[in-house]
């Protein structure tokens, strides 16, 4: 729950006195809720509200849950997705996960249960969203960068020292220097660990 | 005699001068001719030219009654009667003019005869002409008469003749028809002979004894010829005959001999070393005359194919006997006096109690009665007769059997059929087995009516989960956010409303679920609405999805109109959905195919019905098992029931409709229901 405040659970389910239901739910925990009937309608009227998270019912006419998170995963929707299956559909459950939900819940869905797992993906949508604006400044950043700074910066993560970093690139020691000091003001890093950590993130 | 003396004087005086001596020996003359003319037996006389009589003899007294001095100058017109007159007038006109007339005329003459009279007029020629005529009128009735008879003795000869020369002839014919018929006969005779003998022979005796064959003929006769011994004596079967039979030909000799006839019947083997049997019969001629057999005649058939016929029905009647027996059913046989003439030991075995009234010749009905009365039969002690009136109805049946029990329990099937001889053939078969089965089948059904019950009710309970789920869900959550709401302050009215009016109505739905299923296990027609087809398939397909894609299988539905809208129970219609693609999923992993598929394929066909088939592409079903298919306990898997197509059926016969397996080229197996289309008409 980071700038806007209030998170918003979008709840996709054909059945739509199941959806209003758990809207209901979830309001009574001071959370935003988005009911959409079918998954096409959500892939229609889905925008980023800021922090979320989604309710997916596999069983769906038309595009099927499944196949929901298939279309997910191509698109640029990265709230954490909590898929509902029938009671003790574990295979169904399995697959959910394999393609990238982060939970799910049988039906009929136990309050606390639910309540709990959609606390869980907004915490996780809350630091994805955090991973997320971190690595984007470090790129940013990154991309400052000269071609040589770039060089010694690759050189030195390898784990080469000023020297080291001097010889091969044919410079004095004092050029490494200067330019280090240059990478860990651009970069905005502390200590070289930091440097190496974040550019551990742009290698990804 | 004066007066016409006097006028035939004239005339003579007339004719012969007047000479005295001349004269009186012409008086001489003419009176020796008038006498003559007198004693004549016919008219004689002479006529003038006006038809006068100038004389005639004594005899026209006689015939005309009349004295001829009357006669003589009379007109004949005067003396004859009209119908004489007319007779002749034409011959009196023919004389008076020259002719001569020799005619013969019947005429009725005043003496009340009528004669038969023969005419001769000769007219009287003078210079100047005819003077007149002399006419001579002689009876010729008997002569006539003579002729008559003569010709009629004539023709009645003649017809005599011919008559006799016809019947000759007939008899001639009849004669020759008989030979024909006596050789025609003599033909069949020898036709049907040697038809029906193989070898006819005559031989003849002698008065020493010595015999010889005077002929023979027939299909044999160039096989079995005769040979002869020294003495003379036939020997046509003696050298061949088998030696058991030998005697039968020294008896057989024997009576022929004695002038009896004798039919035999023996064996003979012939060239090829076959016994063959011959049957004959001999026939001795005897002669009064010399009081001893002369000749014997024999015809003789060859019946060994006869009696090896008689001997395999010997041996057919001991092996039906035989088999009779051993038949584990009991066998009577009425003939058409209702007589019992056969049975078999089984039947006494069947009914020991009135096992000693099976004897030939007892009726049904007294067996009946004794079966009755002896407390055999189950209930018919107390009113035999009317047991028996009751069981001789149906006594015999062309088709149907009767059941009877008995009082220790058995159960006995009695089958009468009439026979073509109007006889009747009983069979009594112990059928207590099959009852007792019967009663162990009629409780095995009930407990599987109890088990179809369950089992649909345990695949029920998958759907009847899945359907609560929903309203369930949505109870749990608004009572879950209604209470965390009510820790609110102020409580927010309308929320709490909003809260429980949807709570009221999930719990509705949740009943009426339950309603239907509870609906559908009493087997009661099913409460149906318009429903989507659409969204029960995808509802079905929701529910086995997982099942699809671990199977690797792909489910078309696609194939039909969209939007169809059916009017049926949604669950139950669900159920017979899940069921049918169910069973394909299972044939589906016992197939090695590369793309496995089933397809739900709907069409509209009629306007008032859908017909849906749901088709695989898997191994099909067993062409053993397509007869029973719908029938419970019928399965091809190795762990059902079986239950599921009978369940089905069952639903969609609720339905007022059908469920058929169909056998088409295409591979795998095809069930097809039709299900009522919305905004229809269905009566």
């Amino acid at each position: 729950m980071t700038e806007s405040g209030t998170a918003t659970v979008h709840i996709v389910d054909d059945e739509q006195d199941v959806c209003q239901s758990v809207r209901y739910l979830v309001e009574s925990i001071g959370l935003q809720a988005c009911c959409y009937a079918s998954a096409s309608q959500f892939f229609e009227e889905y925008k980023d509200q800021g922090p979320g998270c989604l309710i997916l019912d596999l069983r769906m006419p038309g595009i099927s849950g499944l196949e929901a998170l298939e279309l997910i995963a191509e698109k640029p929707i990265n709230e954490p997705v909590i898929v509902v299956t029938g009671h003790g559909d574990v295979p169904a459950a399995v697959r959910a996960l394999k393609l990238g939900a982060i939970d799910f819940i049988e039906k009929p869905c136990n309050d606390n249960l639910l309540i709990q797992k959609i606390n869980h993906a907004l915490e996780l949508d809350s630091s994805n969203r955090a991973e997320r604006v971190r690595t984007e400044s470090i790129t940013k950043a990154y991309h400052s960068l000269t071609e040589r700074e770039r060089d010694v910066l690759r050189l030195l993560v390898a784990g080469n020292s000023n020297k080291e970093v001097a010889r091969a690139l044919n410079v004095s020691p004092k050029t490494v220097e200067r330019h280090r000091a240059n990478i860990m003001r651009k970069l905005d890093v502390g200590s070289f660990a930091e440097l190496v950590r974040d550019f551990s993130v742009l290698n990804h | 005699m004066t007066v016409e003396a006097s006028s035939l004087d004239d005339k003579f005086q007339y004719q012969f001068g007047p000479e005295q001596e001349e004269l009186r020996q012409l008086r001489r003359t003419r009176d020796q001719l008038v006498q003559i003319m007198d004693s004549l037996p016919g008219l004689v006389g002479y006529v003038d030219l006006e038809l006068k009589i100038v004389y005639a003899n004594k005899l026209i007294e006689t015939w005309y009654q009349r004295s001829r001095s009357e006669l003589v100058g009379m007109q004949l017109k005067t003396l004859f009667s009209d119908e004489h007159y007319q007779t002749v007038e034409t011959l009196l006109q023919r004389v008076l003019s020259g002719d001569e007339i020799n005619e013969e005329r019947e005429i009725s003459y005043p003496d009340g005869v009528t004669r038969m009279v023969h005419l001769n007029y000769i007219p009287d020629r003078g210079e100047a002409g005819v003077n007149g005529y002399f006419f001579l009128v002689r009876d010729v009735s008997q002569r006539h008469q003579a002729e008559v008879a003569l010709k009629q003795a004539n023709e009645l000869l003649d017809r005599k003749v011919r008559a006799a020369t016809l019947e000759l002839e007939q008899r001639n014919r009849e004669l020759q028809n008989e030979n024909t018929a006596r050789r025609n006969s003599e033909e069949r005779y020898r036709i049907v002979s040697e038809l029906m003998s193989d070898l006819i022979y005559v031989y003849q005796i002698d008065a020493d004894g010595s015999m010889k064959t005077v002929w023979q003929t027939g299909r044999l006769s160039e096989e079995f010829s005769p040979t002869y011994t020294a003495d003379g004596h036939h020997r046509l079967w003696r050298p061949i005959i088998h030696p058991d039979d030998a005697q039968v030909l020294d008896s057989r000799i024997e009576r022929l001999l004695q002038n009896q006839s004798s039919i035999d019947e023996f064996r003979v083997i012939d060239d090829n070393g076959d016994t063959r049997w011959l049957r004959a019969y001999g026939r001795p001629i005897w002669s009064e005359a010399q009081q001893r057999v002369v000749q014997i005649m024999v015809a003789t058939q060859d019946i060994t194919a006869t009696k090896i016929a008689e001997q395999l029905l010997e041996r057919n009647r001991q092996m039906l006997a035989a088999a009779l027996e051993s038949m584990s059913e009991g066998f009577m046989l009425f003939d058409e006096n209702g007589e019992l003439v056969e049975f078999n030991e089984k039947l006494k075995e069947l009914f020991p109690k009135t096992a000693s009234h099976f004897v030939k010749g007892v009726s049904f009905e007294e067996l009946l009665r004794q079966s009755a009365i002896s407390g055999e039969v189950k209930g018919a002690q107390h009113d035999p007769e009317q047991w028996v009136a009751e069981r001789l109805k149906k006594f015999p049946s062309e088709s149907g059997s009767v059941e009877v029990e008995l009082s220790d329990g058995r159960w006995i099937l009695s089958t009468d059929r009439p026979t073509r001889g109007k006889g009747v053939v009983g069979i009594r078969t112990d059928i207590t087995e099959r009852k007792q089965a019967e009663k162990r089948h009629r409780r095995q059904e009930a407990e599987l009516a109890q088990v179809l019950r369950r089992a649909s009710m345990g695949e029920m309970a998958s759907a009847l989960a899945h359907e609560l789920s929903q309203p369930l869900a949505v109870v749990v959550n608004y009572a879950n956010g209604l209470l965390r709401r009510l820790d609110e302050s102020p409580v927010n009215i309308d929320s709490a409303r909003e809260a429980l009016t949807n709570i009221n109505k999930a719990g509705q739905r949740a009943k009426d679920i339950i309603n239907h299923v509870t609906d559908f296990v009493r087997l009661g027609k099913p409460e149906v609405r318009v429903e989507s087809f659409d969204s029960m398939i995808e509802d079905v397909h929701e529910m086995l999805r997982d099942r699809l894609e671990r199977n690797g299988i792909y489910l078309d539905k696609s194939l039909g109109p969209e939007e169809t809208e059916v009017e049926v129970n949604k669950i139950e219609i669900k159920q017979v959905l899940f069921n049918l693609i169910s069973n394909s999923i299972e044939s589906l992993q016992q197939s090695d195919s590369e793309e496995c598929r089933i397809g739900i394929e709907c069409e509209n066909s009629d306007g008032e019905f859908l017909t849906v088939k749901v088709r695989d592409n898997g191994p099909g079903i067993d062409g053993s098992v397509i007869q029973t298919l719908f029938e419970p306990y019928v399965t091809t898997k190795s762990e059902g029931l079986g239950m599921g197509l009978s369940i089905c059926r069952t639903i969609i016969e609720a339905h007022g409709s059908r469920l058929w397996y169909e056998a088409d080229d295409a591979p795998g197996a095809c069930l097809c229901f039709r299900l009522p289309l919305a905004n229809c008409d269905h009566d």
